[in-house]
């Protein structure tokens, strides 16, 4: 073989190592996890997630642009104007899952001046929004300036020494809230135990809090269902959990078997159980958890005390319980996380108050979390909303003194698998529903508004077959059935029963006399069915069936009852047709599919 | 060695070595593990290549806007500027949105160096929801910012409100008054009037009054309202014990809202009730369902009783059980918390019990647990059915 020249041979090592190095790179650090990992306790491999979904962190900035006049009196806007909101975001230097951040392991002590502690938003304000910047390695405030793109969830995270996970307010949504196809839909209990599983195996220490905001009715079903996600937080290995102003609503007893479990992960500094003394719920606890000791306690806000009337429950105003509890619990931990279960207004005058603490969850925010977090004026706190229903958690990474935590708003949409174990949970509990009947969940049937009675739409059938020829094809008229062959069966839930049957308050979930009551007793009532819109058909059924008995007027008067223009049309469908239950409704689309009238 | 075409394969088979490896980089971050991710290179919208003009996309005035406060139905649009900084074409679309009422239009996809372009977002919230925040992804060629999310905050009013909804008496101990307010509120109409309210549960409505007040200028703050009334809901003694519901209808002076429902709930309870047991204890009908129970095997539930009214200073209690032979009981020493007092109590099937059937039907009546004072057997203070099926196995 005959030797290369020098260029020939450098030519050829050059090559060489480009190839090489080419191959090294794909062999050596191409692993990419797929989630969940194999050992995730059984649950099923993730599906894609919904390409483009903005929910991953960012930094925002708000525009704050002059508000258009207003026809109501103005409510403070919760927004900041750019002035003030600038600086806390400009100059937080707080991580927001940047991608521009190094990560830890790479940069070093750039990395640490990158990731820099805030300074008060005393500094000196910007003067308008900042406009967007070239992108640069170099820090947070940079980022935060210029509007920072979407990144993937944790982008640019070190591996945290614990993930403080936050949820709250889940108002009762065990599941996706509605039932529009759980692709469609984010939250549940499921899902969220999957993402805990997830930190867990890849050793990033979740500690998981909540807010409060379990239940939104008062009665047995939500007394059971306050039972069962009590079981599901205990499942979850929750830490610390607030109770909101529906949980105080139930009954002391209940609040006694769930909250006042010794050993339990319910917190509240100002709420007690029957006696303002009684520690039946801890004041606050103190956990340890990858070297670093957290300390969480939990207030029930001031205003919304006012709409609690339960008097086996005694409240003292927040500040003060927070003034007793907070040396105990700096002389125990190094990071202090107040859930306040009260207004982002009380909650942010709270966290001034009281500057100790790094994190203040709030209740009352808006539906989602923000994409960066806030930062509490002339504080270094973080305010953090979690959204409702449960759609969201924020994920807070800490990684000890001295150094900046990490946010990261995490949705729970369908790229998390459902975790076998909560999908049990809620199994046991619409089996525990099963059991209870509408009796044992104190439904008693109440009389229409109308007076009238229902008779079930195959009475209307025999007159107007081309309606109800129509009806049968559409998916009204399997309404049940789409309960009942769930994998886990819902037909024996009234929050599911009542826009799935006939004869039913969509809203409030319970029966009207002669409406629907179970499958054995009421065959004729399942699905929803003709008068769900037009009204209970007893009253006119029962006029034309004895026509001869029954005046001219006093016929047309009882079909003109049963009778819906569209307007009135719309407001029906809308009654069950929700924004939880049919996100994409659009009622001249929905109505041409099940369009009829007039009888035969 | 000197070919060319060796030469070739050879940078291409570096090229994508190098090029493969950076993409694996990009996507193994520590966070890969929690789900798919969307990776920078390679994005919806592709780049241009590396050597050319590259589009650098800037939102002019910020990423978010608040559309302050706005009523259901209503329709409020923003539109965001979008400024191509860099030295290639800005290629711009439309990508996913939170929430279907979110929809936005991109005015021009291809925007030249120093050009901008609008994004309008539209936001007509169809339902209550109060406080919202929606945000809308705008996918770009710009391979730093592939996708730019663009939020909208606000705050949706509701001609009519009522705090708190439904006015809920958590518990009403038996033969006591109770009373609770709830306000109406309006963020519109200074005027705003209630003009008459009625009870319209027959069953109940002669347990329930009812007075009236203007909300105070405070408190109408608080709540963000121009307007308000108080109704101040007054609970006669009497109801019967267990859940209770009244639907209280008001009519108003809005033109749009000339009448609206609230409910009222709660429930009666006695001076003396039982707390725990889970499924066992069915409160509303007084009766502890033990089920079937083996002989062999026997069973325990652990409950309390709670007391307070006229039993608040009540120390002990005792217990006897009917028929006999078939139960037990064990009482444990009262907690005590403040008028309250908690007193510990097991019922237990001991083992070796005789075989029995106490279903409450016919004639196989409910096994019973009464309690009384120390040394008064005859005036039970309360009595507790069970059912239970003691079996021969």
């Amino acid at each position: 073989m005959r030797k290369g020249t020098t260029t020939e041979r450098w030519r050829g090592t050059a090559a060489a190592c480009c190839g090489a190095a080419g191959l090294a790179l794909l062999g050596g650090c191409g692993r990419v996890d797929s989630f969940p990992p194999a050992a995730s306790a059984g649950a099923p491999s993730a599906k894609p997630g919904l390409a483009g979904l903005s929910e991953d962190a960012g930094s925002s900035l708000r525009a704050g642009s002059a508000l258009p006049s207003e026809v109501f009196a103005p409510a403070a806007p919760r927004t900041a104007a750019p002035s003030e909101a600038a600086p806390d975001r400009a100059s937080a230097g707080i991580a927001a899952g940047s991608s521009d951040l190094p990560a830890a392991s790479s940069g070093g002590s750039n990395a640490l001046a990158a990731m820099q502690a805030p300074t008060p938003a005393g500094a000196k304000p910007a003067a308008a929004p900042p406009k967007a910047e070239p992108p640069t390695v170099a820090g947070e405030a940079g980022a935060a300036a210029r509007g920072q793109s979407e990144p993937p969830l944790f982008q640019g995270w070190a591996k945290p020494l614990a993930t403080l996970v936050i949820t709250g307010e889940m108002d009762g949504y065990v599941e996706p809230c509605g039932c529009a196809g759980k692709d469609n839909m984010k939250g549940g209990i499921a899902r969220r135990y999957t993402f805990l599983q997830g930190l867990t195996q890849k050793g990033w220490n979740p500690l998981p809090v909540d807010v409060g905001g379990h239940v939104k009715r008062f009665g047995p079903q939500n007394e059971i269902k306050f039972t069962h996600i009590a079981d599901a937080l205990k499942l979850m290995k929750y830490q610390a959990v607030a109770l909101g102003k529906r949980d105080l609503s139930l009954p002391a007893g209940d609040l006694l078997n769930v909250a006042g479990e010794k050993g339990g992960a319910f917190v509240s500094a100002n709420a007690a159980l029957f006696d303002a003394d009684s520690d039946l719920i801890p004041k606050y606890r103190i956990v340890e958890i990858g070297g670093v000791k957290v300390g969480v306690t939990a207030v029930i806000g001031a205003g919304y005390q006012k709409e609690i009337q339960n008097e086996d429950v005694f409240f003292s105003p927040p500040a003060d319980a927070l003034q007793k509890v907070l040396p105990q619990m700096q002389s125990k931990a190094e990071f202090l996380v107040l859930l306040s279960h009260a207004s982002p207004e009380e909650s942010e005058a709270l966290a001034k108050q009281f500057p100790q603490f790094q994190i203040v969850v709030t209740a009352g925010g808006a539906d989602e979390p923000r994409l960066a977090p806030e930062i509490v004026p002339q504080t270094k706190t973080g305010l953090v909303e979690c959204g409702h229903k449960g759609m969201y958690l924020v994920a807070i990474g800490i990684y000890g003194k001295g150094i900046p935590w990490r946010y990261q708003r995490v949705p729970l949409d369908s790229r998390w698998a459902d975790a076998p174990s909560m999908v049990e949970v809620m199994r046991t509990y619409q089996q525990r529903l099963e059991r209870e009947g509408l009796k044992g969940l104190g439904l008693n049937p109440v009389a229409h508004p109308s007076g009238r009675e229902f008779v079930g739409s195959a009475a209307c059938a025999d007159c107007h077959t081309n309606a109800h020829s129509r009806y049968l094809e559409t998916t009204h008229a399997k309404a049940w059935k789409t309960l009942a062959e769930l994998p886990v069966p819902r037909h024996h839930d009234p929050e599911c029963l009542s826009c799935h049957v006939v004869g039913w308050e969509p809203q409030k979930f319970y029966p009207y006399k002669t409406g629907y009551l179970d499958a054995t007793l009421t065959p004729l009532l399942k699905d929803n069915g003709c008068e769900n819109c037009h009204g209970p058909g007893g009253l006119h059924v029962a006029a034309e069936e004895n026509r001869d008995k029954f005046a001219e007027a006093d016929l047309k008067a009882r079909r003109k009852q049963m009778h819906s223009d569209l307007s009135t049309a719309e407001q029906s469908c809308r009654t069950c047709h929700d924004i939880d239950n049919s996100p994409k409704f659009d009622f001249a689309k929905y109505w041409e599919e099940i369009k009829h009238k007039g009888v035969d | 060695m000197n070919s060319p075409k060796v030469w070739f394969l050879l940078m291409v088979v570096a090229l994508a070595g190098v090029g493969g490896g950076l993409y694996l980089t990009a996507s193994s971050n520590p966070g890969a593990f929690l789900g798919p991710q969307t990776v920078h290179v390679g994005g919806p919208i592709a780049p241009p290549p590396e050597g050319d003009p590259q589009p650098k996309v800037e939102v002019v005035g910020g990423l978010e806007y608040d559309f302050g406060n706005m009523q259901v139905g209503e329709t409020r649009r923003h539109t965001f500027r979008f400024k191509n900084a860099g030295a290639g074409a800005l290629k711009i679309k439309a990508g996913e949105t939170s929430c279907k009422c979110t929809i936005s239009d991109v005015e021009n996809g291809d925007v030249q160096p120093g050009q901008e372009t609008s994004v309008t977002l539209e936001w007509k919230p169809t339902e209550e929801a109060s406080r919202f925040r929606k945000t809308a992804a705008i996918h770009t060629n710009d391979r730093t910012q592939p996708e730019v999310v663009l939020t909208v905050a606000g705050t949706v009013l509701r001609l009519l409100t009522i705090n708190p909804d439904p006015l809920v008496f958590s518990q009403i101990v038996e033969g006591k008054a109770a009373e609770g307010t709830f306000t109406i509120h309006t963020p519109v109409d200074p005027t705003f009037q209630v003009t008459k309210l009625e009870f319209t549960d027959p069953e109940t409505a002669g347990y329930f009054e009812y007075e009236l007040a203007r909300t105070p200028a405070a408190r109408l703050e608080e709540l963000g309202a121009v307007a308000g009334w108080d109704v101040l809901v007054k609970i006669k003694p009497g109801l019967p014990l267990g859940l209770f519901k009244q639907r209280v209808k008001l009519f108003t002076s809005l033109k749009d809202a000339p009448s609206v429902e609230q409910l009222v709930q709660g429930q009666v309870v006695g001076e003396m009730t039982v707390v725990g047991g889970g499924e066992a204890w069915k409160k509303e009908h007084g009766v502890l369902m033990l089920g079937q129970v083996s002989r062999s095997q026997g069973s325990a539930l652990a409950l309390k009783l709670l007391v307070r009214g006229k039993y608040k200073d009540l120390e002990a209690v005792e217990a006897e059980t009917l028929p006999p032979g078939v139960l037990e009981v064990s009482i444990s020493k009262r907690e005590n918390y403040g008028k309250t007092g908690l007193i510990p109590f097991e019922v237990r099937v001991p083992k070796g019990a005789k075989p029995i059937v106490c279903s409450g039907v016919r004639k196989e009546p409910y096994a019973e647990v009464r309690f009384f004072a120390p040394g008064q057997r005859d005036q039970p203070l309360f009595k507790m059915m069970v059912q239970v099926v003691v079996t021969d196995d």
